[in-house]
């Protein structure tokens, strides 16, 4: 019985994910089985309805600036829930994100974890969360 | 003979339970924010939407043409590239669009009001109304030189405890769906809301448009629940989808993600 179920929870949250990550293109944009890591300097944060983004600086292996950006799957409302807000973060915070890279290979990302000036920071535990629940979801 | 009283006993008992659980309602109340929890988010599920084993679209072969025309961000014709959704750069998405409540939570509902001439649909998405009359008027003829409209015309009416609203005039911009299926400014549509009980509303929609389906074409039947939001807050959220921030986003993050 818990065994039919589990397969029917499971189906349920492939579907679900097929569905969320898919804000007129989010999931086709991305490559979202894959999570790469960025620590950046944070420029710009942009709470805006219905696409959370970030802008940030990070340094190549040459030491040069190169300028990112990056989305959250959650929209603002979800996110608030959550405890976010516009002040949340802020320009010179150091970010590290667990993100999905870009489809194009350009330094633009779907984030699925943060960690803000050290301190881990909740996303809402979407299908394929890990333990603590990082990811959110996107309509 | 005792099985048959077991089972009227049990019918009874069911019964009554019913009748406890049973919350009173008025059928032709339509008021407050249904939100929708049946699963498809589009116009109709057929195959393309890749849910259940329908028929294709009936589409004419202009119909056919013009829905390969639009490159829509989901399903299984979804281009990252070429899409093309007018969501996208926060355009209108018109009725039935808006109807579909196609977003997920926490903005995939409507609210209703209803006044002694006409019942308004607040929808979340973009913040924007449409206007039902329920005062008798006709609605407009399609004459070339009529206004069409991104929410079209409309007028309703009850049959029993149906609330049937009929649309023409509608602007040929907008998809039926996020999938990209079109229409004409030539469409007709009729939808069907039926409260089933305190909780449930539930929705058909059949659109006319020989231009581009050869048939009328009846959408699946959504389910709303009464006030089931994810998140009940003190005050509107106001959604707005600005199209400044929308192309700021899309020049400096989507497009560049999707290699456009």
């Amino acid at each position: 019985m818990h065994t039919k179920l589990s397969i029917i929870i499971g189906i349920a949250a492939v579907l679900c994910a097929a569905t969320v990550f898919a804000h007129h293109g989010t999931s086709i944009s991305y490559e979202m089985d894959k999570t790469i890591n960025v620590t950046g300097v944070v420029t710009e944060f942009d709470f805006s309805f219905p696409h959370p983004s970030l802008y940030f600086d990070v340094k190549d292996e040459k030491g040069q600036v190169v300028k990112w950006g990056a989305e959250f799957l959650p929209t603002p409302p979800v996110m608030r829930n959550l405890g976010w807000s516009k002040i949340t973060i802020k320009s010179g915070d150091t970010v590290v994100l667990g993100c999905h890279p870009s489809k194009s290979k350009k330094p633009v990302c779907a984030v699925q974890s943060i960690t803000l000036n050290g301190k881990a920071m909740p996303l809402g535990g979407g299908p394929g969360a890990p333990a603590g629940g990082q990811r959110g979801q996107r309509q | 003979m005792m099985r048959i009283s077991s089972l009227a006993a049990a019918l009874l008992f069911s019964s009554t339970l019913f009748a406890q659980n049973a919350k009173p309602f008025d059928a032709r109340d339509l008021t407050g924010k249904w939100v929708r929890t049946s699963a498809n988010q589009g116009f109709s599920n057929v195959p393309e939407t890749g849910r259940g084993n329908f028929p294709e679209a009936p589409f004419t072969p202009a119909g056919k043409e013009a829905y390969l025309q639009n490159f829509p961000g989901y399903g299984p014709r979804a281009d990252a590239v070429r899409r093309n959704d007018p969501m996208g750069t926060c355009d209108p998405l018109g009725v039935p669009r808006n109807v579909n409540a196609e977003v997920v939570s926490s903005h995939n509902w409507w609210e209703i009001t209803q006044a002694r001439d006409r019942i308004i649909q607040f929808f979340e998405w973009h913040h924007e109304y449409r206007v039902i009359y329920t005062d008798g008027r006709k609605l407009p003829e399609l004459t070339p030189d009529l206004d069409r409209k991104w929410n079209g015309y409309s007028v309703g009416r009850w049959e029993a405890d149906t609330f049937v609203v009929e649309s023409v005039g509608f602007d040929e911009r907008t998809w039926l769906d996020k999938f990209g299926y079109p229409h004409t400014d030539e469409m007709r549509l009729q939808e069907r809301y039926r409260r089933v009980d305190a909780d449930t509303l539930e929705l058909t929609m059949v659109l006319t448009d020989p231009q581009y389906y050869t048939k009328p074409w009846e959408s699946d039947r959504k389910v709303f629940k009464l006030n089931a939001l994810q998140f009940e807050k003190p005050w509107d959220e106001q959604i707005y989808c600005v199209p400044s921030e929308e192309s700021k986003f899309n020049r400096l993050i989507r497009d560049p993600a999707s290699g456009r």
